[in-house]
């Protein structure tokens, strides 16, 4: 059968209109994607994965185009879409000019047949109300009204959200959550029906939860509809269990290819390019645990792997006691919050966070975590109940003005906290607006800056830092202002495997160094690798309040909360439930590798 | 489930929703103000300020007529329930502009004729009485509310002075019980047509707002394409209109979270020149651009991908309103309107005086 896209020698480069040629930002990409497979695409931030994206859909060069007069040297190779050319320069004569000139050829439009969904659900929502939104793209395919009513109800029902089709035209898009939102981008499209589906990191506003069900929906459809899928994601659970293929990028170039055994099993490349791999890829990978000659991927494979093995859990340090100081810098009691909709966001939360400790804030979408969090940082004002900081009450005139002094807030997108042209006026503007003095401005935004590791940026601009970098100058400014306790709104959403470890590693650092901390995240693995206590929040409520082992422990209180442990929890309770149930409770990747990795050694021996 | 079980779930799960976003803030789902169409409320703006400007203009102004036009205006408001979000926000703000318009026509009218009238802005004297009960009451109630000393004095005084206006005209000292002369009397003699005048203007300005304010408080940005096209604009011209409310929508989005962004980095934390404040609110459009290149790279993309370019043969779904039998019942207001008083020039204040 011949390939549904096929990418010749594909090379591509932005143009620029300054200065330097930029680098090619796709370079010599050789790949196939066949007909109805589940095409996976993966690579660190900056690969190419997005800019990929858009060469596959004809985007480049068709409306992103090359520089006049560079077309041959801006893209290079061809495209190939439905067996037709989509995207090729050819030399043409033009008898106007007398001249040879290269001409970019092929399709110029690739919708309906191919769909497009982007990172950003809240860019792709172009009309004002979910009906109009749903119906849409059929509506520019010229499909008769019953048609499209059937498809966008259907289309809603298949992504979970049904509940909202009876008022589908009285819902305006700000009262719907990112999660929702990005549901409906995934039905817009699947209504469309279209015969290739690209999805770039369709699920990165999702909980856990959430985003195992709209992948494991999207695929039904494309079996029913004999749909091919080519998905950009991060998430390797999601990628072996679902993917047939894998492409994976780092700065442009092709560095593996194959199917997803053959490019997840090699975990040095992983580690290398600053991917994902499983959880249970890299404790087979650093314990040296073998399933079929290659790491094992799941829970069952790495069961059958360690029989035989007996871990030695002696060798593992579960100490779990909490190392804080005596002082309570934040004491939430019995705090009720409504919406302005009347929606009871936060039914009588409390928790106490004493110095030096590093909490996680954990739940699903839509549990109240950042709404509470935002009351602690004197956002929310209409609270009921009390938020003590450092035991002052926040409405006490002597703090409620300054709540920024002692509790620094670092918002989940870093592009809406850059205010400053110059990284040393970023860290300095919060500085100035306490009326520090010079030299104690001057002093404290290098300090903050060497602890993020950004001081030899210090005259850059921040709008042209990395993804990464942005992340951790936003740290640095928060930093500088020396609060009492620092919160961090889902910290490692839309990074990479090697930034998201790294901003983890530097909140580990600034903690040891006296940091009181508490991370709002959807992500278990790093909430089990980094903490040691968690909040957890279902509905508006704290349903669990203790050490992080314990929560994981206590498949009851997961089952609650509708949150899916990270891989070595799944490992420890299987482990317990086949072999041994007096196991102890492994919840990390480290931790796993302990009990393992002599074990293995001995027995190889 | 049988089919009328699920349509009649459908229906009550459509009732669950109560209110629908507008251009500012919500109003009632299914009143008759929300059922009107759009270009009949367009239409009645028009019309109104048409009739209103024609009513002030006329010697003597028609004030009845105008009392009539607001209280078209205000029952409308009314019945789409958005007077809660009009009395939070724009009630307020509109008043001090009515009171503006109101002083201004007052002091450069006051030659008209008509019998002469003084109106005081300081009596002469410090009345004890019942502004001085008042201005007790007002402080202790606001005090009890807001806890703040000055917030309390500047709402008890502004009460204050609004009774010891009627107290310097009462003469059977019923309002008044004792007086301290305090000051010379400072005033304005001006003519009851003037008063009229400057009355009616104020009016006047407040149909022409509150209209608007009707418009923005029970208008969906939603209806405003199926509208367009309506009036034979081509659906894609249509739809980049609707598209720019989208994008003041986001802005507006952005701007929220950018700006509590920057209290989160201490703006504010000092009380700072209006200077600087300026300046920190420019400091906004560093992120805000930003923001806004990316946001419309990323929807041209969408557009793209939807097959906006490529479309040729589109069908509209459920994109426009029918007019019903509301509109109809205000066309025939509006127009009835519009001829007694403008094209028969029948004023609306003599029309009653004769039936009384």
């Amino acid at each position: 059968m011949a390939p549904i896209i096929e990418v010749k020698n594909f090379s591509w480069r932005y143009p620029a209109f300054v200065g330097n040629q930029n680098p090619y930002a796709l370079d010599g990409l050789n790949f196939q994607v066949e007909k109805e497979e589940f095409f996976g695409i993966i690579g660190p931030s900056g690969a190419g994965k997005t800019t990929l994206c858009y060469a596959l859909t004809g985007i480049i060069p068709h409306v992103f185009k090359p520089q006049m007069g560079k077309e041959a040297e801006d893209l290079k190779g061809e495209i190939y879409a439905f067996g037709q050319l989509l995207t090729k320069v050819e030399t043409v004569y033009n008898p106007t000019t007398g001249k040879n000139e290269a001409k970019i050829m092929g399709m110029k439009q690739t919708a309906p047949r191919m769909g497009l969904l982007l990172q950003d659900p809240e860019n792709q929502f172009l009309r004002m109300d979910l009906l109009h939104e749903v119906a849409f793209g059929m509506e520019l395919m010229g499909l008769p009204p019953d048609e499209i009513e059937k498809r966008a109800k259907e289309a809603l029902e298949i992504v979970g959200l049904s509940s909202l089709w009876p008022m589908a035209d009285l819902i305006h898009p700000s009262e719907l959550s990112g999660g929702q939102k990005q549901r409906i981008a995934i039905a817009s499209f699947i209504a469309m029906r279209p015969e290739v589906l690209i999805l770039d990191e369709p699920t990165s506003d999702l909980d856990p939860e959430g985003k195992l069900s709209i992948i494991k929906a999207i695929d039904n459809i494309r079996k029913e509809y004999k749909l091919t899928l080519i998905v950009v994601e991060h998430n390797p659970e999601i990628m072996l269990k679902y993917a047939d293929r894998v492409l994976a990028l780092d700065k442009g170039k092709m560095i593996a290819y194959g199917t997803t055994e053959e490019v997840y099993k090699d975990v040095k490349l992983f580690y290398e390019h600053g991917l994902y791999p499983s959880d249970i890829a890299r404790i087979g990978y650093e314990s040296n645990l073998k399933y079929n000659q290659r790491v094992p991927f799941d829970v069952d494979e790495a069961l059958k792997a360690m029989s035989g093995i007996t871990p030695n859990f002696s060798n593992v340090n579960l100490n779990d006691e909490i190392v804080k100081g005596e002082k309570e810098i934040i004491n939430v009691n019995n705090v009720n919050f409504w919406y302005e909709d009347g929606t009871h966001a936060l039914k009588g939360v409390s928790f106490t966070i004493h110095e030096g400790e590093f909490v996680g804030l954990i739940g699903q979408n839509g549990a109240g975590k950042t709404t509470i969090s935002r009351i602690i940082a004197g956002i929310y004002k209409n609270y009921k109940g009390t938020v003590k900081v450092l035991g002052i009450d926040i409405r006490d005139k002597k703090i409620a003005d300054k709540i920024p002094m002692y509790v620094g807030y670092v918002f989940q997108n870093p592009d809406h906290q850059i205010f400053m042209r110059r990284v040393y006026d970023e860290v300095a503007y919060g500085l100035k607006n306490i009326g520090l003095s010079s030299s104690e401005i001057e002093e404290r935004v290098r300090d903050a800056l060497t602890s993020v590791g950004l001081l030899e940026k210090i005259d850059e601009d921040p709008l042209f830092l990395g993804k990464g970098e942005k992340r951790r100058l936003a740290v640095a400014s928060i930093l500088a202002m020396k609060p009492s306790i620092l919160i961090v709104d889902e910290p490692t959403t839309g990074q990479d495997f090697r930034m998201s470890e790294d901003i983890m590693n530097l909140m580990g650092e600034l903690n040891k160094h006296g940091t009181t901390i508490l991370a709002i995240t959807h992500d278990m693995t790093l909430i089990a690798e980094h903490t040691k206590r968690v909040v957890v929040m279902y509905q508006g409520k704290v349903i669990f309040d203790g050490p992080t082992r314990q929560f994981f422990a206590d498949q009851d209180l997961l089952d609650k909360a509708a949150i899916i442990p990270p891989l070595a929890v799944r490992l420890s309770h299987a482990y317990r439930q086949h072999i041994d149930r007096n196991a102890p409770m492994l919840i990390n990747v480290r931790e796993w590798v302990q009990a393992l990795k002599p074990a293995i050694k001995i027995k190889a021996e | 489930m049988s089919n009328t079980d699920k349509i009649k779930e459908d229906a009550e799960a459509r009732t669950s929703k109560k209110y629908v976003r507008t251009f500012i803030f919500s109003m009632r789902i299914g009143t008759a103000v929300e059922k009107l169409h759009v270009i009949t409320k367009a239409m009645m703006i028009i019309v109104l300020s048409v009739i209103a400007l024609y009513m002030f203009d006329e010697v003597p102004p028609d004030i009845y007529g105008l009392a009539l036009l607001i209280l078209i205006v205000f029952s409308l408001l009314l019945v789409a329930r958005v007077g809660k979000y009009l009395v939070t926000s724009y009630l307020a703000l509109a008043l001090p502009v009515l009171l503006g318009e109101f002083i201004w026509w007052l002091v450069f009218n006051r030659n008209l004729p008509g019998s002469p009238t003084y109106i005081y802005a300081w009596p002469g004297f410090l009345p004890i009485g019942l502004s001085t009960l008042m201005f007790i009451l007002t402080f202790g109630l606001v005090f009890i509310k807001t806890r703040k000393i000055t917030s309390s004095l500047v709402a008890a005084l502004i009460v204050w002075y609004i009774f010891i206006v009627p107290g310097d005209l009462d003469t059977s000292k019923i309002t008044t019980w004792f007086t301290f002369p305090i000051g010379r009397p400072i005033g304005l003699l001006t003519s009851s047509l003037a008063e009229m005048v400057a009355v009616s203007k104020a009016m006047g300005f407040a149909v022409l707002i509150y209209t608007s304010f009707l418009f923005l408080l029970t208008t969906r940005d939603t209806e405003i394409a199926g509208a367009l096209v309506q009036l034979k604009a081509s659906f894609k011209q249509a739809f980049f209109v609707a598209l720019m409310f989208r994008n003041l929508n986001l802005i507006l989005l952005d701007y929220e979270n950018i700006r509590i962004a920057q209290r989160a980095r201490g703006a504010g934390i000092i009380r700072k020149s209006i200077f600087s404040r300026i300046i920190d609110l420019a400091y906004i459009s560093v992120p805000l651009v930003a923001t806004m290149i990316r946001r419309a790279t990323e929807m041209g993309v969408a557009l793209y991908a939807r097959g906006f370019e490529a479309s040729t043969k589109m069908t509209q779904y459920k994109e426009t309103k029918n007019l019903t039998y509301m509109d109809i019942i205000i066309w025939i207001i509006m127009i009835g309107l519009l001829i007694y008083t403008v094209v028969l020039h029948q004023s609306i204040t003599a029309t009653v005086m004769r039936l009384i």
